[in-house]
């Protein structure tokens, strides 16, 4: 046996993020990440994997257009450290560097059999994630993508849809149909 | 600084591995660590937080009408190398090496050649069948089905992304053009560690 602790000595953590507009992190001598930001949590610091997570949903209608586009996800379930920065895009940007767990979702109401539609997510504007579903009905259909990804601070995640025509989103309230989260897992 | 600590009484960690395969440790709190030799220079670190493999298929592959293994030959992270396309003969599985809980996800992606065309996600855990999810094709294009797993694996135990079809279809494989296409994003399986159960 080395000397090396798991959980030896106290550590201390920093004292609370009172200043700022950046989620920062503290790695303690056990390899455990934290996280802090000025207005959350009162700028405490908490363990990245318990609170590093995020979930949006698109409320109000929209058309999902012909072809490739952004879903502007308006809504929040939980993002308590700010990472859908950019709606128009429908732009996440991870905080801290590590393993995040990405899951996806996209409804459609077909207007005819056939129709397709297809829930695609971009990491820094390139495609990591799609999957494809059809209507057999007049009828809404969904599709989803769920990938684990390492990721970098700078890095962002999109939130895309490729149909075969116009179709109106499923939506509403509170985003079980058309809906995106993002989990940090831990240092990957 | 606060004195807040993060955590309390000692424990030690093994020294970094420098021989053999992946070893694991519980130290006195209930957490397990791993370690492997030529991984993070043999350290140990939290399983939560590395042991995890994302897989996909490169070359192309025909899904066989009945079902089959669906077998992974390129790799976006897999350091403790859990995925073994080697497996009996090369039909390839991830192979357990803490016992825990762990969470499976495959996706297929295949052309149909025909509208009303079945495919399944499927993955077994030890030849048993622990997760399926079907989906049917109204065109003969493009189609893709996605299936997750959750449950408690013993070491040695083999997990395996299947797929099951209706009738032969090439699967959707490979990567495409960076930087606006990246790899693995239709025909994938990923494996991760979440915890002792």
């Amino acid at each position: 046996m080395s000397l090396i602790p798991t959980y030896a000595i106290p550590d201390s953590l920093p004292p609370p993020v009172i200043s700022g507009t950046t989620v920062q992190s503290f790695t303690d001598v056990w390899g455990d990440v934290w996280i802090a930001k000025n207005g959350v949590y009162g700028g405490a610091w908490k363990r990245a994997r318990d609170t590093l997570y995020g979930k949006w949903y698109r409320n109000a209608a929209f058309t999902l257009p012909a072809g490739q586009a952004a879903v502007p996800l308006d809504s929040t379930t939980r993002d308590p450290y700010s990472m859908y920065t950019n709606p128009a895009g429908s732009a996440a940007y991870p905080p801290i560097s590590g393993l995040y767990d990405i899951l996806w979702q996209v409804t459609a109401n077909a207007t005819a059999s056939g129709q397709w539609v297809q829930p695609r997510f971009f990491i820094n504007g390139m495609l990591m994630g799609v999957s494809q579903s059809y209507a057999s009905s007049v009828n809404a259909f969904s599709s989803v993508i769920s990938q684990q990804f390492v990721l970098h601070v700078g890095d962002y995640i999109q939130f895309y849809d490729n149909a075969s025509t116009a179709l109106a989103a499923g939506v509403g309230a509170p985003g079980y149909w058309t809906y995106a989260t993002v989990e940090y897992y831990g240092t990957g | 600084m606060s004195l807040i600590p993060t955590y309390a009484p000692p424990d030690n960690l093994p020294a970094p591995l420098t021989y053999g395969g992946i070893q694991s440790y519980t130290d006195i709190y209930g957490d397990v660590w791993v370690a492997l030799v030529g991984v993070n220079g043999g350290a140990w670190r939290r399983a939560k937080d590395v042991l995890f493999s994302h897989v996909y298929r490169v070359a192309a592959l025909n899904l066989t009408a009945g079902g089959a293994t669906t077998l992974m030959d390129g790799t976006i992270s897999d350091n403790y190398s859990l995925y073994n396309p080697g497996f009996q003969s090369g039909v390839g599985a991830y192979i357990i090496p803490v016992a825990g809980w762990y969470e499976a996800v495959h996706q297929v992606g295949g052309t149909a050649t025909a509208v009303g065309q079945q495919m399944d996600a499927r993955i077994y855990n030890n030849g048993v069948l622990m997760s399926v999810a079907r989906v049917h094709t109204t065109l003969a294009t493009s189609f893709s089905a996605i299936t997750t797993y959750l449950g408690l694996c013993n070491v040695n135990d083999y997990v395996q992304p299947w797929d099951y079809c209706s009738a032969t279809i090439a699967a959707i494989v490979g990567s495409g053009t960076p930087p606006s296409f990246g790899p693995g994003y239709w025909t994938y399986s990923i494996l991760r560690y979440r915890g002792t159960g």
